[in-house]
């Protein structure tokens, strides 16, 4: 994956949103990813550190990881598959194509003074 | 007590996607060529897949069967693709990526102008060959084609299933060489429906022609529901 622009992306965004709600700095940024992203945490938090500047200079990235998801329409609830390379129910077996989690790719919150 | 100019920390709870910038430009593409009635086709897969030979091949027949096409293909480097998919007669662009593994909804909009989309019924955007990058950056498309060959290995699809979950048909390209290369074709597909299950797949070869008509009939058929949904 681009750790790096996806890291400008949320430095960007967050250095816009930190002005638009009145923030002095920026404590903690955190992110949700999902499992389909390809997303490398390390490597993300790396380019974090190069790339944190002004009210950011001081913050963290927590990034949340977002298992896969399915809605089993049999046993009509959502489940969590044994592995992303096989979208099947765990308990009836049943494969399914309705993903309810794993494609996140968005802000939680920011925390800061 | 705290003055107004000091609130204290505080939390900002907000849901908004990180990739916002690309998806609002790839939301305006998407109106833009709906207002267009071009129908528009991402392609994704790694390289080496045969996207270029698929798409020349479908181009040619979309132009001959009377609905004229234009494409993007895109590449850290070179025209060569470009060059080659012009021998179908349809107009094509080259984008240029210089080491961008991926391409992003401005890479396209930068590039629409002077072609006037309504001569055009079909948009292909031939995506680097990158089995992970491209799934998460939306152009603007109606359908993502994603394909696998038979020179690959069956079980691309478990290795990378984020692409190919992110994909609404796919296509197994090369299907003359599924024999020498000892592929097996229903592995092949079981593995596509383990990733994306009930995805609709078209076993081609874009050489020998196998496979060709039945993704044209489905474009076709596709940009029916889509000129029937404009209205």
């Amino acid at each position: 994956m681009h750790e790096f622009s996806l890291a400008q992306n949320i430095f960007e965004q967050a250095t816009q949103l930190a002005e638009e709600h009145g923030f002095q700095r920026i404590t903690a940024v955190k992110i949700r990813v999902g499992e389909f992203c390809g997303v490398e945490s390390a490597i993300l938090l790396d380019c974090w550190d190069i790339l944190r500047d002004g009210k950011l200079a001081d913050s963290i990235l927590l990034i949340e990881n977002i298992r896969v998801s399915l809605f089993c329409p049999f046993c009509q609830k959502t489940v969590n598959p044994e592995n992303a390379w096989n979208l099947r129910c765990p308990e009836c077996l049943e494969s399914s194509s309705e993903m309810r989690s794993g494609r996140e790719l968005e802000f939680d919150s920011l925390e800061g003074i | 007590m705290k003055s107004t100019t000091d609130p204290g920390p505080r939390i900002l709870t907000l849901r908004q996607g990180i990739l916002k910038k690309n998806d609002q430009e790839a939301a305006r593409l998407r109106y833009l060529f709906h207002s267009a009635g071009i129908f528009v086709v991402n392609i994704v897969s790694g390289p080496g897949t045969g996207k270029t030979r698929f798409l020349e091949a479908t181009l040619k027949r979309l132009l001959e069967n009377g609905f004229p096409s234009a494409a993007f293909v895109g590449d850290p480097e070179t025209e060569n693709d470009a060059i080659r998919l012009k021998r179908s007669g349809a107009p094509v662009r080259q984008i240029l990526t210089r080491g961008v593994c991926h391409l992003e909804a401005t890479m396209i909009s930068s590039q629409l102008s002077g072609w006037n989309l309504e001569e055009f019924k079909f948009l292909f955007i031939e995506n680097v060959g990158n089995l992970v990058c491209t799934s998460n950056y939306d152009l603007g498309e109606n359908l993502r084609v994603v394909m696998l060959s038979v020179t690959e290995g069956e079980d691309k699809p478990l290795k990378y299933p984020g692409l190919f979950n992110s994909a609404d048909i796919s296509i197994i390209t090369k299907c003359d060489l599924a024999k020498a290369c000892e592929c097996d074709l229903d592995l092949a597909k079981k593995n596509l429906h383990s990733v994306r299950p009930n995805i609709q797949i078209f076993e081609t070869s874009a050489k020998t022609g196998f496979g060709i008509d039945s993704f044209i009939e489905y474009l076709l058929a596709s940009r029916q529901e889509f000129i029937k949904n404009m209205e």
